[in-house]
């Protein structure tokens, strides 16, 4: 895995939290609690526990599990996992984004070179973004 | 503090549009601009069939010099010559070895020859050659960090000529080989050019030294038609146009195949859908199915008096044209999602016809002639199926 998606997820994450923080003062009625002050360092998954169904969703096998994937999927439902892969991935600590990584590129190499590669883009396109949002000064 | 700095006189900062922009030669407009890259013999006459329809952004990369100087037409900067020896040998191991610490290279060449504006790129190989098989992997993961470099979407797709049959055990061999590499690279869309499939259509038709021309001009021309058409604007016929964003769609799909058929007759109720039918599946240049597919682009070209003539192509001709192709998608399973982005597109031409245009995507590999291929290479069915998980 390369360190570029590692800094990559930080930034990303660090967004979510600060628009997650964002969307939940807005949605918040005068009088009601302020919610607790979110920082950067948290994850998306400490201030908002992905849902059950997403995670039971998750089309990756478990770090134990090295079977081979044989089933029989066209280049585009490989894609399509891919594309609701990916969001998930994301979102997952640093520890479990490695282990469920390491763990999908043995058991379903097809989809692992999938994930890796939305990842990439993904990043390619946010360097894009956060180079031109840059101030020269 | 003081000090002189003498570093002379800056040059001029380049200008956009200026000297060395790479622009396709031809004048209608497409939707994408494509780049092509030939990796071997094979490959880079099918990058060479692309130039010849106009596509600018052309370069090859070989292993043979004398194969490089066969494309006579491509500036000397954009080809590359990687290795120290004269090809492969039919083995894609051995290419693949000289492949390697070439990702740079790969790199400047593809910067020299296509320059920044690049939408997809294609990388064009033979299956069964020693070169193409050893050498696409490289080549298709140095394209994606191009186009990355760029601040693009890594859109690669490749377009794989795959043996005929009469060409032997090795390129069937090697077959199995490119294909297992091809399960592991993401790419989209992949186009086969089926060679064996080309020869049964069209084998008593055409002259033997023309075969190969003519079966990569005949996928060639199909995919530049659908560019150039979904880069025009459509008669809105029925509410429906196809325009770039649903070509993307087909080029993202993953196994795309071509296919075109002719109607002569669309006056007859239901004359359309009948060639849709009858024509369309026979004429798609790859071995598959349609109702294997999930996706699919399904352009008119009408002509003559089949537009503006006494008795022209009704509306409801047209659509049905379109719910045969849906069912031909869906086959048995009615439940199946399926969509086809439709386009008219009234052309000048001294007939009157219409042409239909297919653009089939969400294909599965093809796996009846891998098969073939596998059984001919003496490979066992397990063997290619533990990689693609299609037997």
């Amino acid at each position: 895995m390369a360190d570029g998606q590692i800094g990559y997820r930080e930034r990303l994450r660090a967004r979510k939290v600060a628009a997650a923080a964002k969307s939940w003062t807005a949605a918040t009625p005068a009088g009601a609690q302020t919610p607790e002050t979110v920082t950067p360092q948290e994850t998306v998954s400490d201030i908002a526990p992905l849902p059950p169904v997403a995670e039971e969703a998750m089309p990756v096998a478990e770090p134990t599990e090295t079977e081979t994937v044989v089933v029989s999927r066209t280049p585009a439902d490989i894609r399509a996992e891919a594309e609701l892969a990916v969001e998930l991935m994301l979102s997952l600590p640093d520890d479990q984004y490695t282990a469920r990584m390491t763990a999908m590129s043995e058991a379903d190499p097809m989809l692992y070179a999938a994930v890796s590669d939305m990842i990439a883009n993904k990043a390619a396109m946010q360097t894009d973004t956060e180079t031109a949002g840059e101030d020269p000064a | 503090m003081s000090f002189d700095l003498d570093i002379g006189q800056l040059p001029d900062p380049p200008s956009g549009d200026g000297e060395g922009t790479i622009v396709d030669t031809f004048t209608t407009p497409v939707a994408y601009k494509f780049a092509f890259i030939g990796v071997g013999q094979a490959g880079g006459r099918l990058a060479k069939t692309f130039q010849d329809l106009g596509y600018a952004r052309v370069c090859a990369v070989n292993t043979a010099v004398s194969d490089l100087a066969e494309l006579t037409t491509f500036p000397a900067s954009s080809k590359l010559d990687v290795g120290d020896q004269q090809g492969a040998g039919k083995d894609p191991a051995a290419a693949a070895i000289l492949f390697d610490g070439q990702h740079e290279s790969l790199i400047e060449l593809m910067a020299r020859s296509w320059g920044p504006d690049v939408d997809y790129v294609f990388v064009c190989f033979a299956a069964g050659g020693g070169t193409g098989a050893g050498g696409f992997t490289a080549v298709a993961n140095a394209a994606k960090d191009y186009m990355r470099s760029l601040k693009k979407p890594a859109r690669v797709g490749c377009i794989m000529a795959m043996p005929k049959d009469s060409e032997g055990q090795r390129p069937a061999s090697n077959t199995v080989y490119s294909v297992k590499q091809l399960a592991g690279l993401n790419l989209s869309p992949i186009i086969f050019v089926d060679n064996e499939r080309f020869k049964s259509l069209y084998g008593k038709k055409i002259a033997a030294q023309q075969e190969k021309p003519a079966s990569n001009a005949g996928t060639a021309k199909l995919f530049h038609v659908f560019n150039q058409l979904a880069g025009t604007k459509s008669e809105s016929v029925g509410g429906t146009t196809f325009d770039a964003g649903d070509f993307s769609k087909l080029l993202d799909s993953g196994v795309v195949a071509f296919a075109a058929a002719t109607a002569k007759d669309w006056v007859t109720p239901g004359a359309v859908s009948q060639a849709i039918r009858n024509q369309l599946e026979q004429n798609v240049l790859a071995s598959i199915k349609l109702g294997d597919g999930n996706v699919a682009g399904l352009l008119y070209v009408i002509t003559g008096k089949a537009w503006e003539g006494d008795n022209p192509v009704t509306v409801e001709q047209l659509d049905s044209g379109v719910e045969m192709l849906n069912r031909m998608l869906c086959g048995k399973d009615s439940a199946k999602s399926t969509t086809v982005f439709s386009g008219v597109y009234p052309a000048g031409s001294a007939t009157d016809e219409i042409q239909i245009l297919g653009m089939i995507g969400g294909l599965p590999y093809p796996k009846g002639r891998l098969q073939e291929l596998a059984s001919k290479a003496g490979h066992s069915r397990d063997a290619v199926a533990e990689h693609l998980g299609i037997f």
